[in-house]
């Protein structure tokens, strides 16, 4: 299963869950990465941490842990 | 905690209509609130906690209303106890004032998650309005609704403002004072008959164990991981545990994923609204713009290099723009003192508590504010821009590890300038965990403060001996000695003491646009006001206390026993008793200033922190302190600036010595120990120099910053840094002075 932190630069994936009973799962299911939204890799921190993705026309960036939780299917453009 | 709600909606003899408004961070909230109330405006205290939550007041329709801007946040699950406090409003919790009317700022640009929070809103059925902020920008890029349809379509008014601009603000005004004539209430959902039962079930649970849950309260229980309004049932945890896991499983059987329905459904029912508002949805949401300028502020080298740029303009605020303003304020306060002391004359004690105690007290207050407004009006143009959340992006990784966040950097940052403005700042971290911990660190970077010692010691025991170049590296070795104990002691604070997990580091990085002028100027004001009002009498407290420990007993027979002991060295060293009058008679004389720095030096010894620091010092002995730089360390806890000034008296010298006197210099390096095992023998060798400067950059010595964390996170942890800094202090202090010494030896 692929996960949003593994996610290429600039490659797009579709959310198929948000695993987990965490507080950030609460958060990113709040922001909008619910299933089925296409998500983004926009940019990622000069030190490799965090990533920034773009989802329904927001900016969003979390730390790659917290990227993990996010379970994705990679769409070709 | 039923403190948290405290002092938020007090119902008050004369009660005014209450308003809340709620939003998402970045909509223009704090705009609208500012617009609205203007200066009426103050910052509610929640004890033991750091969360921005202002109060206002603002007149409608003949009406007077209060108020109060809850945080701003994405959703209303609580993960945290900040989150709570808007869950509180909310529901009234604990007996408070529930809101007439709550106000929702929605970002029109981002309309969807941002109907969101107002969908959740909705299940708590107060009477609403909602804003669609920011429209000129929606428009601009071709986004429009029909705010008509959409007012149908959620049942309450829906009003369209530009806050930067004030347009709409008079409308809101007239919505919210008919609405609370005649109040509406948003649709809710239709939620289907499991969620509907789970939630029946778990409040009538609650109900038989003597607690109260209302529906929308029960949501929040159900669909959360985690929540905080848990723990405020006074229930065990385990067995509201049970309910809960029962509640789900129940949402689970109907098909649904219980973590993520109740985000899932909210936002179909919203999409499904949007849709047939939405009048032009020709363009895309493209952020074109934005990714442009984050592919460059962002950029690995580039966007470093602008952070440097941009971080070091933020610092050579603090640390030397804001210097011609305090030298200002000094120099005014001194004026000051100098105006009023003749006036006192006559009346010694009054004049010194005066002169001494209350004007250079308050002078030490205000000449905080420079940097503090300074600090604030750049933290407001990074936020206004949208810069900061980028900021905190380039930084996380680097403190990550221990508990902090990438917005720990500006903070942490502005205390090498100074402490205040730094730990002021840490209200933006909306972790509070982080919070707390960037706050408890921020002490130990190393302050301009304590650049006079390393600069008199350094000066004086490093550079003669070793040369300016290894001075040059001592000084910035000792900038570096707090930074390296604080991050490791932030992870071990983590890990060890606070043990409540950590937020995720989720974080918007919204649209870039021009600050909006009013609202950094207010946020500057605020900060400034704030930091007079409540941390300001604090620190005239304890610089009162202090010039008393400093002053009294002053016993008349001191200084007469000093001259006799004065006139007799001199008659000794072959002056008549003639020479010695007439010398000492005049003022500008070497020996009427020696007479008096030798009296205010014995002064200084019998006062009672004097004879405490006598007592005391063999607790600092393994340090290599005598009795007189125990005195100058126990002085300068109320401002470690002091040090300098009291070993001028110490030595006789006079307080207007300063760091690169060389005459203190010379006294110190020639000050040898008068008894003991080590009598004969210089003080100051370059292990005790380090061990004096060491304890300097680990030790919690100003006031100042004490009462400011007192303030901002409670009086329990100013107190646990203190004795955790001075005790840290010491240690490192003896290790420094023990090992230097043997190696010297060696």
């Amino acid at each position: 299963m692929k996960t949003l932190d593994q996610l290429a630069k600039n490659a797009k994936a579709r959310v198929l869950e948000v695993h987990g009973e965490t507080e950030t799962v609460t958060r990113l299911h709040a922001l909008g990465f619910l299933p089925g939204k296409v998500v983004r890799h926009r940019n990622t921190a000069p030190l490799g941490d965090p990533l920034a993705y773009e989802i329904e026309g927001q900016k969003i960036s979390m730390r790659k842990i917290d990227a993990r939780v996010v379970q994705i299917e990679e769409i070709a453009e | 905690m039923t403190a948290v709600a405290e002092g938020i909606a007090k119902p008050r003899s004369a009660r005014h209509p209450l308003v809340a408004l709620l939003g998402n961070p970045n909509t223009g909230k704090s705009t609208i609130f500012n617009r609205l109330t203007g200066l009426r405006q103050r910052i509610a205290n929640y004890p033991g906690i750091t969360i921005e939550a202002r109060k206002g007041n603002f007149h409608a329709e003949g009406t007077t209303f209060e108020m109060l801007d809850l945080p701003g946040t994405y959703s209303l699950s609580a993960t945290s106890p900040d989150e709570r406090v808007v869950i509180d409003v909310l529901t009234g919790h604990g007996g408070r004032q529930r809101p007439d009317v709550v106000v929702c700022i929605l970002d029109a640009t981002n309309l969807k998650r941002n109907l969101f929070l107002a969908s959740q809103l909705a299940e708590f059925n107060l009477p609403a309005v909602l804003v669609l902020n920011q429209w000129d920008v929606a428009k601009k890029r071709g986004l429009d609704f029909d705010t008509a349809a959409l007012e149908q379509e959620l049942g309450v008014p829906v009003l369209v403002t530009v806050g930067t601009k004030g347009e709409g603000i008079d409308s809101l005004r007239k919505a919210i004072a008919s609405a609370l004539g005649s109040p509406r209430r948003m649709r809710r959902i239709v939620w289907r008959e499991e969620v509907k039962s789970a939630a029946e079930t778990l409040q009538s649970a609650v109900r038989e164990s003597g607690g109260q849950l209302d529906f929308a309260e029960a949501h929040r229980m159900i669909f959360d991981c985690n929540s905080a309004i848990k723990e405020r049932l006074g229930m065990p945890e385990e067995r509201i545990d049970a309910f809960i896991v029962e509640a789900r499983q129940t949402i689970r059987h109907s098909g649904l994923n219980p973590s993520a329905a109740e985000a899932v459904l909210h936002y179909e029912h919203m999409d499904a609204i949007l849709q047939r508002v939405l009048l032009d949805s020709t363009r895309s949401l493209s952020r074109g713009g934005d990714d442009s300028i984050d592919a460059l502020l962002v950029h690995r080298v580039w966007g470093s290099l602008i952070f440097l740029g941009v971080m070091w303009v933020v610092f050579q605020s603090v640390y030397a723009w804001a210097g011609p303003f305090m030298d200002g304020i000094e120099a005014v306060s001194g004026w000051v003192q100098e105006m009023v002391a003749p006036q006192l004359e006559g009346m010694p004690v009054l004049q010194s508590l005066i002169v001494d105690g209350v004007i250079a007290g308050a002078g030490g207050v205000i000449v905080f504010l420079p940097q503090i407004f300074l600090l604030f009006f750049f933290i407001a143009l990074l936020e206004g821009s949208g810069y900061m959340s980028r900021a905190a992006f380039l930084m996380d990784k680097l403190f990550g590890w221990c508990g902090l966040n990438g917005k720990s950097f500006v903070p942490l940052l502005s205390s090498y300038a100074c402490a205040i403005p730094g730990v002021m700042a840490a209200r933006s971290l909306e972790d509070p965990k982080a919070r707390l911990t960037t706050i408890l660190m921020a002490p130990f970077m190393s302050c301009s403060a304590r650049l006079p010692v390393y600069v008199l010691l350094i000066g004086a025991f490093v550079e003669p001996v070793y040369g300016a170049v290894a001075a040059g590296w001592a000084l910035f070795a000792m900038h570096l000695v707090g930074l390296a104990v604080a991050l490791p002691l932030a992870w071990i604070m983590n890990r060890l003491i606070l043990k409540t997990r950590p937020l995720p580091f989720i974080l918007e990085m919204p649209s870039y646009k021009i600050p909006d002028m009013r609202n950094v100027l207010l946020k500057m004001w605020e900060g400034g006001r704030e930091f007079i009002l409540r941390a300001g009498t604090v620190i005239l407290a304890f610089s009162i206390i202090i010039w008393a420990l400093l002053y009294f007993p002053r016993s008349p027979h001191v200084a007469e026993r000093v001259t006799a002991e004065f006139v007799a060295e001199k008659v000794a060293g072959g002056m008549s008793l003639k020479q010695i009058e007439d010398s000492l008679a005049d003022p500008e004389s070497v020996e009427a200033a020696s007479l008096d720095h030798a009296v205010e030096g014995t002064y200084l010894e019998t006062s009672y922190l004097g004879v405490f620091g006598k007592f005391v010092q063999p607790v600092f002995e393994p340090a290599g302190f005598d009795w007189k730089i125990t005195v100058g360390v126990l002085s300068s806890f109320p401002a470690r600036e002091v040090i300098i000034a009291t070993l001028g008296i110490i030595y006789h010298l006079g307080p207007e010595v300063d760091a690169e006197s060389g005459g203190l210099r010379e006294r110190m390096a020639a000050e040898t120990w008068h008894s003991g095992p080590r009598a004969g023998q210089p003080v100051f060798t370059v292990p005790v120099a380090f061990a004096i400067m060491v304890f300097f950059a680990l030790c919690m010595q100003c006031a100042a910053t004490l009462a400011v964390i007192g303030k901002q996170v409670g009086w329990r942890w100013a107190v646990a840094s203190f004795v955790g800094m001075t005790l840290l202090a010491w240690i490192a202090a003896v290790v420094v002075y023990q090992v230097g010494t043997a190696l010297a030896g060696v």
